[in-house]
């Protein structure tokens, strides 16, 4: 199921749910696993998902995937970018980078300014 | 003990020809070098993809790819073997190889100016050490060309 660009409540729909998050934020795309996804809101420089733990920077989240064909990440790219990552995978036609979500890569950061997961203003937690 | 066998045997044959393959590489044009690739690791030489940068990636890495459904990294072979710029604004082919050693070989594509043809470079003619990939550097014709190690370059360790 790829529903196209929207908001925080696109990303609602994967809580508590196999599938997968795809985020754009830097120019390039990213996946997460839905059922690491804890929450998602909105604040004044974008979203914020929050995972289990941590939280995660988005500009938008552009669709939410029952699969992804993860592939691993091959050395020729870990020499070169000095970042973690569970995976490559394609969305569309366009390659994305699938987060660890226990080390997730600085461009996913959230600001240090700013709302990220202001009260009222969460689409969704999953937690319990 | 090796078994002696005669020259005309299939085996010896067969060993001679993998031989002959694993002395032919790829020139490429890169900047303002030309770099050779060993030819039985080049899968295709296509009109350049789309690149999509990576944030934070070093100037080696252009960023990744999409070919047939298979996310790869593109790197940026004049960066990668030290070339100066050359006369092409903007890479216009990019060359799908496997990198890292034959069982656990990974997808990975260089966006490069040209290719240009397929030579034989024996080992013996390889000099220097070389880094990031590169095995060193070989005459050919009277060019030096620099020779890539596609086997190295999937090692694990980062380029800094």
């Amino acid at each position: 199921m790829s529903l196209g660009a929207a908001g925080p409540g696109l990303a609602a729909a994967a809580l508590g749910r196999g599938g997968w998050v795809v985020l754009e934020r830097g120019g390039g795309l990213w996946g997460v696993a839905g059922e690491d996804v804890r929450g998602v809101g909105s604040g004044a420089g974008g979203l914020t998902v929050r995972l289990a733990g941590g939280e995660l920077a988005a500009d938008r989240v552009l669709a939410v995937v029952p699969e992804l064909a993860v592939h691993p990440v091959p050395e020729a790219l870990t020499r070169f970018w000095p970042e973690a990552a569970a995976g490559l995978a394609v969305h569309g036609d366009r390659p994305l980078v699938v987060v660890d979500p226990r080390r997730p890569p600085r461009v996913l950061a959230p600001q240090d300014e700013g709302p990220h997961l202001a009260p009222g203003r969460e689409s969704a937690a999953a937690e319990s | 003990m090796a078994a002696r066998q005669p020259v005309d045997s299939p085996s010896v044959e067969r060993d001679e020809r993998a031989a002959a393959r694993g002395r032919r590489h790829l020139l490429v044009r890169a900047g303002d070098q030309v770099c050779a690739l060993p030819l039985a690791s080049v899968r295709r030489v296509v009109k350049a993809l789309a690149v999509h940068p990576l944030p934070g990636a070093g100037e080696q890495l252009a960023g990744l790819t999409e070919f047939g459904g298979e996310p790869l990294p593109v790197l940026d072979l004049a960066r990668l073997v030290g070339a100066g710029p050359g006369p092409a604004a903007a890479y216009p082919v990019t060359v799908l190889a496997w990198a890292g050693p034959a069982d656990a070989r990974q997808a990975v594509a260089f966006a490069a100016d040209a290719a240009l043809e397929v030579v034989e470079i024996p080992p013996g003619a390889v000099a220097g050490g070389g880094a990031g990939g590169v095995a060193g550097e070989a005459n050919v014709e009277g060019e030096v060309v620099r020779v890539l190690d596609l086997v190295a370059l999937a090692r694990g360790g980062s380029a800094g």
